[in-house]
């Protein structure tokens, strides 16, 4: 019974790092999680002795595909100075780490662990893009890839099963990516850190020294309208529908609640954690819906004892601008073919009641697959704290956010509710 | 081909060894008529490097999509005489009937063309 999932003790966050996320050809996944692990060590309030962590739990997708190695969890316990805590690799394609976290969860939960490092990374941007693609479709259903499916195929056929269901329209998409780039220009640390209007004047600047013919676009909707911009790639998704290729690390510290005074004094409690399965798009009850979603979802939020409405904000897997509708519908934020409409009336902005990616998203912040979903956690840690900087939430009384990660073709999802109670 | 489950009488398009729904593994096999409708349809530019080798990309997309067949299961499989981003020739909705074409290497590939 979902109602009665409970963690056997209190698991509480108390601090969290990331590294910076974009193409980096000088860096490994070692030297990724590395910097992510430096910035965990100073968030730390009241500071982390690094023999304390009795485990690893990370996530990683394909590494061994990426870049020809796998076995990470020798690897980064040998550069984090761990050895012999044990190290455990999850993989649920791109919600690998989102998987690692609740792992890491139970093994404090049960009392065999007070403090566990829990983190994920992918280094992905050594091979060529159509490589990359190829290595992603491995967390794809086979059928889907005999039939000539990518990723941004598999989104972009469930994106004309939304429009004909609900009546949305390509633009309407556009309002997606329009927000999720204005956020990242908040955001340091966003791979692709600019608005839309900002890309626009770097085109035209780019032009201009080129001595090539200056384009121009009435605004960003135009600009986005614009197959020269903005080209195709699986219809009705286009370029800026679309997330990037990106290397990236992210970690975060989990202790068992009752020791947590001994961290920090504003500890993040782990509210409720869910995980569910789905079926892939030929099996799937409903094109426009993530089963596994709503499985996870109904299991933390029953853990959680509280419902969507009481949720302040999210960070959801929006590898795709029609990715994110699906998911504040299936998360229960809006209801089925309301998402689209919230999202141009501009609920989801950052002043918006329920302000969705405000990192930038997986489409902005950047997607390093299998360090996205601790990612996401390091984002609602950062929100919760009041420490997003020019990014940050409005309103003192930030209590609750959820972290939402989806792998595959919907083959795997996770929901983390995080909670501020001091 | 689709299998049905001898226990609860499901049919199944790809078949599968085990119902999904009730357990049961006494499948037996059974023809479907390649009838169905289009549920979901994208028009893919950047494609894998084997139907680039056949000639797929940015010059002639490759149409893909999911088709409920009229005897109730859905597949995905290569949608033909839709391989256009501004053609529209097939939308969500449309009937299709199945076939089969060759791939470079020879193996057979599902595709659905308007029916």
């Amino acid at each position: 019974m979902v109602g009665q999932r409970k963690l056997g003790r209190d698991v509480a966050v108390v601090g969290a790092g990331m590294s910076g996320f974009g193409m980096f050809p000088e860096k490994d996944s070692k030297d990724l999680f590395l910097e992510a692990f430096a910035e965990l060590r100073s968030s730390v309030d009241k500071g982390l002795d690094p023999s304390e962590i009795e485990a690893l739990y990370f996530g990683n997708f394909t590494n061994d595909f990426f870049v020809k190695q796998s076995h990470w969890g020798a690897i980064l316990t040998d550069a984090l100075g761990l050895v012999p805590a044990p190290a455990t690799r999850t993989e649920g394609a791109c919600a690998s780490s989102g998987l690692a976290f609740r792992e890491a969860c139970f093994a404090i939960a049960s009392g065999f662990y007070d403090v566990v490092l829990v983190g994920g990374v992918e280094d992905m941007s050594k091979r060529p893009t159509a490589e990359v693609a190829e290595g992603l479709a491995l967390a794809a259903i086979p059928y889907e890839l005999d039939a000539g499916f990518n990723f941004p195929g598999v989104f972009g056929a469930i994106a004309s099963a939304y429009f004909a269901e609900h009546g949305a329209r390509r633009e309407h998409l556009a309002e997606v990516t329009i927000k999720s780039h204005e956020n990242a220009a908040l955001n340091p640390r966003a791979q692709l850190g600019k608005s839309i209007s900002q890309v626009m004047a770097s085109k035209v600047r780019r032009a201009e020294e080129r001595g090539q013919d200056v384009p121009s676009w009435e605004d960003e909707r135009a600009f986005l309208a614009d197959p020269s911009a903005n080209p195709v790639v699986a219809t009705p998704l286009h370029l800026f529908d679309c997330c990037p290729i990106s290397d990236g690390a992210s970690c975060l510290l989990l202790v068992a609640a009752e020791i947590a005074g001994r961290f920090t004094d504003v500890p993040l409690h782990v509210a409720g954690i869910g995980q569910g399965s789905g079926r892939g798009l030929q099996a799937a009850e409903k094109l426009t819906s993530f089963e596994a979603t709503r499985a996870a979802a109904a299991e933390a939020y029953a853990m959680a004892g509280l419902g969507p409405a009481e949720v302040q904000f999210a960070e959801v897997h929006d590898c795709f601008s029609i990715a994110e509708l699906l998911h504040i519908e299936d998360l229960g934020f809006f209801s089925s073919g309301e998402g689209y409409r919230a999202v141009v009336d501009g609920r989801t902005r950052l002043v918006g009641d329920k302000p969705i990616n405000s990192s930038g998203g997986l489409k902005c912040k950047g997607h390093p697959v299998g360090a996205t979903g601790a990612a996401q956690l390091f984002e609602v840690w950062q929100q919760l704290r009041q420490e997003a900087g020019e990014r940050q939430i409005p309103g003192e009384d930030l209590r609750i956010g959820l972290a939402h990660n989806l792998g595959g073709t919907g083959g795997t999802s996770s929901v983390t509710i995080l909670e501020r109670r001091v | 081909m689709g299998v049905r489950c001898g226990d609860c009488a499901t049919l199944f398009v790809p078949p599968r060894a085990l119902c999904p729904g009730c357990h049961g593994e006494s499948m037996t096999w059974e023809p479907v008529s390649g009838l169905g409708q289009v549920l979901a349809l994208t028009s893919m530019t950047m494609v894998s490097p084997d139907l680039v080798a056949e000639g797929y990309g940015v010059d002639r997309p490759y149409c893909t999509g999911v088709i409920a067949l009229e005897e109730g299961p859905r597949v995905v499989a290569r949608l033909a005489g839709a391989d256009s981003d501004a053609a529209g020739s097939l939308e969500v909705g449309e009937a299709v009937q199945a076939g089969f074409e060759q791939r470079a290497d020879g193996t057979p590939r599902l595709v659905f063309h308007p029916a």
